[in-house]
């Protein structure tokens, strides 16, 4: 007889008349393991027990005891495969560079937290644009994105701006109330920067981790700033605070108005408060 | 104008649809959204026909209560002016019209006859651009 331990699909006894095989007794545990669980419970201590289902079940059993302690922590770890999966069926190659960095594994998970789909390609979406965009809460990313990174890269920004629509709704919320709100334009314009820089810093921890996994050396590079990976290398060098990120946003110049970045917020801000 | 006029039936508050994105290139998500009108598909089209005389149709709308949210997301989509307004109202429209929308069509009317001629259609761009840096 062969050791079961070795080949589960050996049972240590054969079956008797008097023995019904669980296989006969329980639904597949694999598929619904709550009802598996209950059948076992329900069957008599004399039941013969195929060590093939028995393994099966604790698969099941472990596995649903793994996703109901990650839904409490992260989110739900079956949405977020299904996340994951819906965007690897067009983009399989940004996906394996994804599972590769923690940091990327976790936007992934409190975006699912967030409700955040993956809709396809852009230019099959709602705006039939070759450009990546986020309708309500669905990301698209074009199928023109033939580079693996950047096809990453979209698709995480998408979903890290999709986790922060909240704060920036509730900054909108407060700026729509104008001078009875707590914001001046100067300060929505802080905090409207603060949160992209979060977002920046946050993609900049990707690709640090990301590069480190790929073969490619200074031909890299050229994704650094899709990334924001300068500003990233900066703030964890201590060189410069988040403070000082924000700030030096704010005083750049959009160069399709010449207006700072700051202007721009600030002007969003007297439009959405109808200058009250 | 007379297809104009058919698509211009079209402007109702309860028929349109779109979606706000950031613009091309840009690596700032709350910066500039753009406003881009996705269905019904007569409406899509009056968007990206380019035809200056449709932003005046636009302002008219703006004084009916029920058709002025679609007026003014088509007046956002076709010159990227008060873009924002149509973002932080995208999942609340409304609220909009007690906050913003009463006073529309002055501001716009205002607007328009501010930029005058400067306004070209930009096709690649797919709106209005205002042809000189000083625009208001």
């Amino acid at each position: 007889m062969k050791d079961s331990g070795s080949d589960p699909a050996v049972a240590v006894r054969p079956p008797s008349a008097r023995l019904v095989p669980i296989t006969s007794a329980v639904p597949e545990p694999q598929t619904d393991p709550a009802a598996a669980l209950q059948g076992v419970a329900a069957l008599p201590t004399i039941h013969h027990l195929n060590p093939m289902h028995m393994q099966g079940l604790q698969r099941a059993v472990g596995n649903q005891a793994v996703n109901h302690l990650l839904a409490r922590t992260t989110g739900s770890l079956v949405i977020q495969r299904a996340l994951l999966d819906d965007f690897n069926k067009s983009f399989p190659d940004s996906v394996a560079l994804i599972k590769a960095s923690p940091e990327a594994m976790k936007l992934v998970a409190e975006a699912t937290k967030a409700g955040t789909k993956f809709g396809g390609f852009s230019e099959d979406g709602p705006a039939k644009i070759a450009w990546p965009y986020t309708a309500g809460d669905t990301v698209y990313v074009p199928k023109a994105r033939t580079d693996k990174v950047v096809a990453m890269s979209d698709f995480l920004f998408e979903i890290n701006n999709a986790i922060r629509s909240p704060a920036f709704a509730a900054l909108d919320a407060e700026a729509k109330k104008g001078s009875k709100g707590s914001l001046t334009a100067k300060t929505y314009a802080y905090k409207k920067c603060e949160q992209e820089v979060e977002g920046m810093l946050r993609l900049g921890e990707v690709w640090f981790e990301t590069k480190k996994t790929m073969t490619g050396g200074k031909a890299l590079d050229k994704y650094d700033a899709d990334f924001f990976l300068g500003e990233y290398n900066a703030f964890k060098a201590g060189k410069k605070s988040k403070d000082d990120i924000i700030k030096t946003i704010l005083a750049g110049a959009n160069p399709a108005n010449n207006k700072t970045h700051e202007q721009i917020y600030m002007e969003q801000y007297v439009e959405v408060s109808g200058g009250k | 104008m007379k297809n104009v006029e058919a698509l211009l039936a079209h402007v109702r508050d309860t028929e349109i649809q779109f979606v706000t994105m950031r613009p091309p290139r840009s690596q700032f998500t709350t910066l500039e959204r753009r406003v881009v009108v996705t269905g019904p598909a007569e409406l899509v089209e009056l968007a990206r026909m380019g035809d200056r005389r449709v932003l005046d149709k636009l302002i008219d709308l703006l004084q009916q209560p029920d058709r002025a949210w679609a007026a003014v997301v088509l007046l956002a989509a076709m010159t990227g002016h008060e873009s924002k307004i149509i973002d932080s109202y995208a999942t609340s429209p409304q609220h909009w019209w007690a906050a913003l929308g009463e006073t529309a069509h002055d501001r716009w009317a205002a607007w328009l006859q501010n930029i005058g001629t400067k306004l070209v259609w930009d096709a690649a761009q797919g709106m209005f651009r205002a042809d000189a840096a000083d625009s208001p």
